[in-house]
């Protein structure tokens, strides 16, 4: 079985590669991997360095001690306050503004556009995943089709489905997997839809 | 029992006609509309003396109208399996067996969540650069390398594949499949069984031709509520999906590697912002795992 598995992959890769050598790029997918490591350590130290990550306040939001609701409040933000995030817990982001520190519902800020220094990455976790050379990773997009005229002609592949199938974890597997991660089930109701059923509106600066 | 079936489909039947007279069926969702056709949502305590219909006939009517409209699980699956495969002829699955064990089981424990569980649910990593994640009727969800290489934690994989789960535990393609069918057709459509009608190859279209299309923005909604909600079922943060949310919300509009995910859905912006609405303080002192070590283990 495990075997069949291997030489249908197999297949599906020797196919791709040979459509990705036409556009020169990625033709073997078993060797992106090493440098993929290689380069993951350089971009990690780029994020570290480049860690200011800042975003905007989309509501009125107080700032508190800690990521409780009833940790006590030490400030307050206004629409369009700008903050630095500096660390996520649960719902909540630690943020810095000019005057203070504290937390507050990550859902009343809108992280900021990348800026330069995260390009700066993105240009190298490009590097590292084997797209050097096209810039940002959207320039290989297209490679493998997604788009709605290619997904239009996309023909039925009965192995690679059987092979999707053949991979199915079962409920018991699933229960092992989640005890693994000390993942405990919870009761919990779903979340009633917005009382007037209306779109809220979204809070644009500027 | 069969003759209960025959009555219930006999009832169906006069609520689908019933359905088909009112112009603004298309605007509403099914079940809506069919509780708007019966009286269901206009009635107000102590004003119901005039209604027609009592509750306990609104209720059966309503029971035989789903009876009537169900499609039958097996087809469900068999509409769901033309268009994975076709969706796999345009990508294919990411060569790692170990990669898409690791999906299927977080997938499969949050999907164990739903009010689905006994479905035979299947997970799988495509090829692609693109960033978006598919669901086909009947328990069948693909999310593109390029999605999975964004995320940082196994809660947030969690929320992904729970939005997904959603569509197909709400059955919100089947959904618009029958909106179309009843207010095309009335009652005919009981006559034959549901994978053969054109409708179903209407919705499907040619190869996977469905995915590039959108469901209905309140559906989208109602996936994110229930994603939240099933991940934290599943003893995760909730927030991995906002999460992810937000860092798809940063991509500029133009990226082409989020083009039909945003031509698809609402903006990630909008989607937080019905959250936002929605989750208030409700998830307080939740917590639940997040899981980067593990999720960092397995590689991208």
């Amino acid at each position: 079985m495990k075997m069949t598995r291997v030489v249908l992959v197999a297949l599906a890769v020797s196919s791709l590669a040979a459509g990705f050598s036409v556009a020169g790029e990625k033709a073997d997918a078993n060797g992106e991997q090493p440098a993929e490591q290689a380069a993951d350590g350089s971009a990690q130290e780029a994020a570290q360095e480049s860690a200011r990550e800042t975003g905007v306040a989309l509501k009125p939001a107080d700032i508190r001690s800690e990521p409780y609701r009833d940790a006590i409040g030490t400030g307050s933000l206004e629409p369009g306050d700008e903050v630095e995030i500096l660390e996520k817990k649960g719902g909540w982001y630690r943020v810095k503004t000019a005057e203070r520190t504290g937390w507050v519902r990550m859902l009343s800020i809108r992280r900021g556009a990348p800026r330069k220094a995260d390009l700066d990455m993105e240009g190298l976790l490009s590097l590292a995943s084997g797209r050097a050379g096209t810039g940002r990773v959207i320039a290989t997009t297209g490679i493998r089709g997604l788009s709605e005229e290619e997904l239009k002609e996309a023909e039925f592949d009965e192995k690679d489905l059987e092979l999707l199938e053949s991979l199915t974890v079962t409920p018991e597997q699933a229960q092992r997997f989640a005890a693994e991660g000390n993942l405990v089930a919870r009761n919990l109701e779903y979340l009633p839809a917005p009382p007037d059923g209306k779109e809220k509106e979204v809070w644009w600066p500027r | 029992m069969a003759a209960m079936n025959v009555i219930m489909r006999g009832l169906g039947a006069t609520l689908v006609v019933l359905l088909c007279l009112n112009s603004t069926a298309h605007a509403a969702g099914l079940w809506e509309q069919l509780k708007k056709t019966v009286g269901v949502e206009k009635k107000e305590p102590g004003t119901d003396s005039g209604s027609a219909v009592s509750d306990l006939a609104q209720e059966i009517l309503l029971e035989a109208a789903r009876e009537a409209l169900a499609i039958p699980e097996e087809e469900e699956v068999a509409i769901g399996r033309q268009l994975t495969g076709s969706l796999l002829g345009a990508a294919p699955l990411v060569d790692d067996d170990r990669l898409q064990e690791y999906v299927g089981s977080v997938g499969r424990w949050v999907a164990s969540q739903s009010e689905r569980p006994g479905l035979t649910w299947h997970f799988g990593v495509v090829e692609s650069d693109d960033i978006n994640a598919f669901a086909a009727p009947g328990g069948f969800i693909l999310v593109t390398h390029g999605l999975y290489r964004m995320l940082q934690s196994e809660s947030e994989l969690a929320g992904v594949l729970a939005h997904e789960i959603a569509h197909v535990a709400k059955k919100h393609h089947l959904e618009i499949l029958q909106q179309t069918q009843l207010v095309d057709m009335g009652g005919k459509m009981l006559a034959k069984p549901f994978a053969d009608s054109e409708y179903v190859q209407e919705m499907i279209g040619d190869g996977a031709e469905m995915f590039s299309r959108s469901l209905d923005r309140n559906a989208e909604y109602e996936a994110d509520r229930v994603a939240v909600v099933l991940a934290a079922r599943a003893g995760y943060d909730p927030f991995g999906l906002p999460t992810v949310l937000q860092d798809i919300g940063r991509l500029a509009a133009d990226d082409s590697s989020v083009q039909l995910l945003f031509t698809t859905h609402p903006h990630p912006e909008q989607r937080l912002a019905q959250l936002d609405e929605v989750i208030g303080d409700r998830f307080d002192g939740l917590g639940g795992q997040t899981l980067e070590g593990r999720f960092d283990r397995m590689g991208h």
